[in-house]
Order: C-alpha cells, then structure tokens, then sequence
C-alpha cells in the first residue's frame, strides 16, 4: 500500500480535490449572494446545468475554453431571468419557482443533447496549464495547484473578489441589507428590487460558471444530468457558511476530498463498496449539517418577495 | 324570461355535448378493449412460432455514443436486421424506469420480437412478454429463467473476453502496472475483471494489477469515471482496462491527458472518441448479432425460449479489436489464449462481486 502513495499519486489526488471543488465552490458562492440579497434560489440544479451545456457547446463549436465559460455564465444568466422575472419583481413563490427551474434545467439540457450528439465524440481536450514561475516547480504541490488553468486562477481572483465585495463595499452591505431588513435599505434610499435584481444576476452568472467548470475542466465534456445533485449540496454548504464566501471555499474543498478519497482508497489496496464510494460526498454533507445545523442562520428576509410599503 | 329561455337553451346544450362526448369516450374505450384483442391474437401466432419475424426491436437504457454496451447492442440489431433482410426499431435512451410500459408500448407498435438490451430490463420484460405474448431476449440470465416461447436469454461470457484483455495489458506493460476500472457494480464487468486479473498473471504473475470502481450504478457519470482513471494512472499504471457505459468518456479524458499510457476498452469502437487514437491498445469486443440472429430464427422455429444465447470467444462473440498496437507478439499470445478458452484447457473465473474480483488479484494467478 506504502508503495502506492508516490508523489504523482499525492499530486494528482490534490488536483482531483481542485476540480471537484472548483464547479462546487462557484455555484455556492452564486447562492451566496442571491440569498444574502433575500432571494433564495432553489433552481441552481438546473441552472448549473444549462451553465454546463451552453458552456460545452460554445466550447465544441469554437474551440475557445474562454468563449465557453463565459457562454455558460451567460446561459447562467438567461436562466436565472426566470428568478428575476416572477420572484423579484412579480414575488410569486420561490421555492416554486426554483423547482420549476431545476426541472426545465434539467429537461432541457437532457433533450438537446440527446438530440444533438449522441451519434459524434463530444471530447472537449484538456485546458492548457498555466505554471505559476517558481511556485509551479515545488514538489506536489507545485503540479497539483500551481499548474492550474488560467480559468481557474481568475475563477479564484473572482471568488476572492466578490467576498471582499460583499464584506466591505457599499454593494455588498446593500446586498446583504436586501436580504436582513429590505424596509430598512428602501429608507435609506437604496432601491431593493434593483439590489435584488443584479445579486441574482449575478448569482446566475457564478451558478453558470460552475455549470460551465464542470463541463469544460473538471469532466471535459458534457452527459445529461452532469451534475448528479451539486447544485443542492451548494445550497446546503451556502445554508451553513452564513453568508462568509471564505467558508463556503473551505467547505466545498471539503466536498472535492470526499470525492476523491474514494477511488484513492480502492486504488491503494482498500477494498471499499462502491456504493460507500458514491455516497460518501453525501455522507459529509448530511454530517455537516447534523453538527453545524444550529449554526445555520439565513437571511430574515430570505424568500420573502419585498412589496414597497407593505406592512 | 329571456334569461329563462336562454338557460334553457344552454341546459339542452350542455346535454347534447356531454352525451356526446360521453358517446366518444363510449367508442374509444371500446377501441382500446378491441386493440388489446388484437395484440392477444398477433401474440399468440408469435408464440406458437408460426409467424415469421419480419420486424423486431431492441430497447436500450442509453444510446449509442456510449462506446460500448449499448452501441454493441444496437450494431449488433442493426447488423441482424441486414444479415436477416427486416425491419429493426431502435428505442435508444429508454432509461430504466417504466420499462414494462416502454416494452408493452413496442409491442403494440408491431414489434414480433424485442431484444430488452439491460439486465435491469429481465422483470419487466418478463411481464410484458407475458401480457403481450411477444418473445423477449433478456440479458445476462441463466436457463432458470427461460420460458419457452417468450424469455431467453442472451448471456456474455466476459471472463473469456477479460482474459484475453489480460494476456495483451500484460505483455505491453512496461510499467509492471496495470489497472482496471468499473463504474458499476455489473455482473459481466466482474466476471471481466477476474478474468482480465487472471490473464495478466498467466503471462507475468509479478504485474501489480490495480483496481477502482466508480461508483454502484453510476453507468454515465463521466466525472467520477476521469476521476477514478487519473489516480489509477497516478498510481502508475501504464495500461488501463475501463469498463463502463457514459463513464468511459470521463476514462478517456483521462487516458488523453496521460503519456504513455495506452487504455483498453471494452463491448464497443472508442478510437472517435480519443484525440490520440494510437493510445488505444486494444478493445474487448462484444458482438451479439450471432446471439440475435439465432434468436430470431428460434422465434421462427417456434423454439425460442428453450436455450439461452452465449456471447463468447468461441462464436465469435467476443474477441479483441485488431490495433496497431496488437503487436505480432501479442497476437499470438491472444490467439494462443483463446484456442485455450474454446477448448477448456483455460477456465477463467468468473468473480460476482468485488470482493471476488479481489481475492482473485490478492491470488496472483496461484
């Protein structure tokens, strides 16, 4: 078994942790923001998916990695209208409506692949990697995070970005004021429904890019229902991380581990059943909730649609 | 009064269109009730072997793009239905669930004979044979579950094709490694994988032979399939056996973004679907036209259901895929292993269960 934990094992273990996490990681911190701005969306299911399938079309016709990730923040972005449309500004209800999404997302997606391209190879090659000088040559840890793509490193910068965004500028607090006492942002002159309508634009471009990550990066293609239910372990990771994106980073590397221990423990000599393999992801996340539940503490305003001067 | 006349009228109205529709509803159930009628009449000239199949269909949980089984299954159909001169439908993407409902509504569409082309599908088969008297070719059965004149079933012998897979995987390995990778728990990719451990060791009982699943079903998860394949290659493994429907484009992510190592699939053609096809050692071939073609001509003969059809290195339902990388070494050693096979001088075992799939590695051949 010693004999198997070579350094190429570490490294690629420690890479597999990455590309689990990353679609993860960019969808949950989507929802962060939506549901600090008080709009919960529980569609992130299929908007991830639609994320993923735009993304990997743009990517087959183009050949551009680039191209493809911002189509499925886009398509991420055309998804979420339907959030913004009958939740913000119409206040119909959103858990509804976030099904209602999943299911057209995951629908969707299924037909016109299935329709498209079931009889041509739909690989998509790997993203040439970006080595960082000096940083890239460190053993392990050097192949396995520091050649990276350079989607991922300004996947990073923009997560980065957007927590210090939320914490400590006027957008952020507006944001989360949207989503702790609307009546209270409206007073103060800001406009709610604006807030609201740009953080779930905005959550709709990540949840894409997260779509779009797991198709072009992580698997490198695209197969019906690619996402085999992350957008709802994001959901419960944004519950559980209180609005702090730097939780939500570390929770879903948490998820990428638990990925990928399994397959590195048959490989190394465990004889593991499959089916403790597939649901150990599971298993995590149903214990974090367990043990961190009392913890979880969501927006006042979350799903809640704001009527100006409504008592 | 008006206003009374006028309700009136729209009473009488009212009337006269629910006795109408009432009377459609009459005439279309009545249809239904005549169509099964039908269906019992057409399913008992097929039975009794009297009609001659001139159009037949084949369900499959996935479609063809797979590269494997279900791309096996519908070529296989396809070449069938030419070798025969008939008609075949194909029902790609079916899935797994409804299934009885999928096949029962084949029936109805004329199909005299339907290939069920999942072991998942074996009970509902069985039902809807049953209901419509239509003969189905199962999956993966013994002869228990035959019933004369409407269950056989068509059985792989994926040990022999492992085994074979095995003696090549062992004789290209520079690396002393090699590794095999499932994405469910299958009966046919078991008996594969302790066949295929049980080949490596007859050429070289000193190659470490690796082993990682995907998950208990996860057929189609690409994802977890790359994921398993990287650290199998990590692990140092310089040929990869994978096994697995959907899950083999994730393997051959994997295999594409690796040097120096070559993969070996099995059931279908992968070379489009790799963007260095020299990488491809080899492919354990399924071909179930000749278990198909039998088939039907049993169903002429009024015999279908009484034996079960074997996919297997002797009818030529199982071989390897001719490469470049087949060396003349190599296939020679193949040729050697199969004429082993057909004659019963080589019986490889056949694992159920992952835990036999082991102990047949941790036996190293002994």
């Amino acid at each position: 078994m010693s004999d198997m934990l070579t350094a190429a094992f570490v490294t690629v273990f420690i890479a597999t942790v990455i590309s689990q996490a990353m679609p993860l990681m960019l969808a949950a911190v989507g929802e962060t923001i939506g549901e600090q701005a008080g709009v919960l969306n529980l569609g992130i299911e299929g908007v991830m998916l639609i994320g993923a399938y735009t993304g990997f079309v743009v990517t087959l016709t183009t050949g551009d990695f680039w191209i493809g990730m911002l189509a499925g923040a886009v398509g991420g972005i055309v998804a979420n209208l339907a959030m913004l449309v009958l939740n913000v500004w119409l206040g119909l209800n959103q858990i509804v409506i976030g099904l209602a999404v999943t299911l057209i997302g995951e629908g969707i997606t299924s037909v016109l692949y299935l329709q498209n391209y079931t009889t041509s190879p739909t690989s998509l090659g790997a993203q040439p990697k970006l080595a960082i000088p000096g940083l890239g040559d460190i053993p392990v840890i050097g192949p396995s995070l520091f050649q990276q793509s350079g989607i991922f490193w300004v996947c990073i910068i923009l997560i980065l970005g957007l927590a210090f965004g939320l914490a400590r500028t006027n957008w952020g607090l507006s944001t989360r004021s949207a989503g702790q006492k609307p009546s209270s942002l409206d007073a103060a002159g800001g406009n709610v429904m604006r807030t609201r309508s740009i953080a779930v634009l905005l959550s709709g471009a990540l949840v894409g890019l997260g779509g779009a990550y797991l198709a072009l990066l992580t698997t490198a293609t695209f197969s019906p229902m690619l996402t085999n239910g992350l957008g709802f372990i994001a959901i419960v990771i944004t519950m559980l991380s209180r609005g702090r994106i730097l939780v939500v980073m570390i929770t879903s590397l948490v998820y990428g581990l638990a990925v990928a221990i399994g397959p590195a423990l048959q490989v190394i000599g465990f004889t593991v059943p499959a089916d403790i393999i597939k649901m150990l992801p599971f298993i995590i996340v149903i214990v974090m909730l367990i043990v961190f539940a009392r913890s979880s503490v969501v927006p006042p305003a979350l799903g809640t649609p704001y009527t100006r001067g409504a008592r | 009064m008006n206003g009374f006349i006028s309700g009136s009228r729209r009473s009488t109205a009212s009337r006269v269109a629910v006795i109408t529709v009432s009377g459609a509803l009459a005439l279309s159930l009545a249809a239904c009730s005549s169509g099964r009628g039908g269906d019992s009449g057409t399913s008992e000239t097929s039975s009794s072997g009297t009609t001659e199949v001139t159009s037949f269909a084949l369900v499959a949980p996935e479609n063809e793009s797979d590269f494997g089984y279900n791309q096996a299954g519908i070529e296989a159909a396809n070449g069938a239905a030419e070798e025969l001169g008939i008609e075949v439908t194909i029902v790609p993407d079916a899935g797994y669930d409804n299934i009885e409902t999928v096949l029962n509504q084949v029936a109805d569409g004329g199909a005299q004979f339907i290939v069920a082309h999942a072991s998942g599908y074996n009970v509902g088969a069985a039902s809807a044979a049953s209901a419509k008297k239509v003969p189905i070719l199962i999956q993966d059965a013994g002869a228990e579950e035959n019933v004369p004149g409407l269950i056989a079933a068509a059985k792989p012998e994926g040990q022999e094709g492992g085994y074979l897979a095995g003696v090549a995987a062992a004789l290209s390995t520079t690396s002393k490694k090699v590794g095999m990778v499932l994405s469910a728990d299958n009966a046919n990719w078991f008996a594969m994988s302790s066949g295929f451990a049980e080949g490596v060791y007859s050429v070289d009982p000193t190659v470490q032979v690796l082993y990682t699943s995907v998950g208990p079903a996860a057929y189609a998860d690409a994802a977890g399939g790359k994921v398993a394949t990287e650290q199998l290659i990590a692990s140092g493994a310089d040929v990869v056996f994978g096994m697995g429907d959907g899950a083999t484009h994730g393997y051959l992510q994997a295999i594409d973004a690796a040097d120096g190592v070559k993969y070996i699939a099995d059931i279908g053609d992968v070379t489009p679907g790799l963007s260095d096809p020299s990488k491809l050692l080899t492919s354990v071939r399924w071909n179930y036209e000749p278990a198909y073609v039998q088939a039907i001509k049993d169903v002429d003969a009024g015999i279908f259901g009484t034996v079960t059809y074997p996919v297997d290195v002797e009818n030529g339902g199982m071989y390897l895929q001719e490469t470049e990388n087949m060396t003349p070494e190599i296939t020679a050693a193949v040729e050697e292993a199969s004429k082993g096979i057909i004659d019963g001088s080589i019986v490889p075992t056949i694992a159920t269960s992952a835990e036999e799939v082991a102990a047949v590695i941790a036996a190293k051949g002994a």
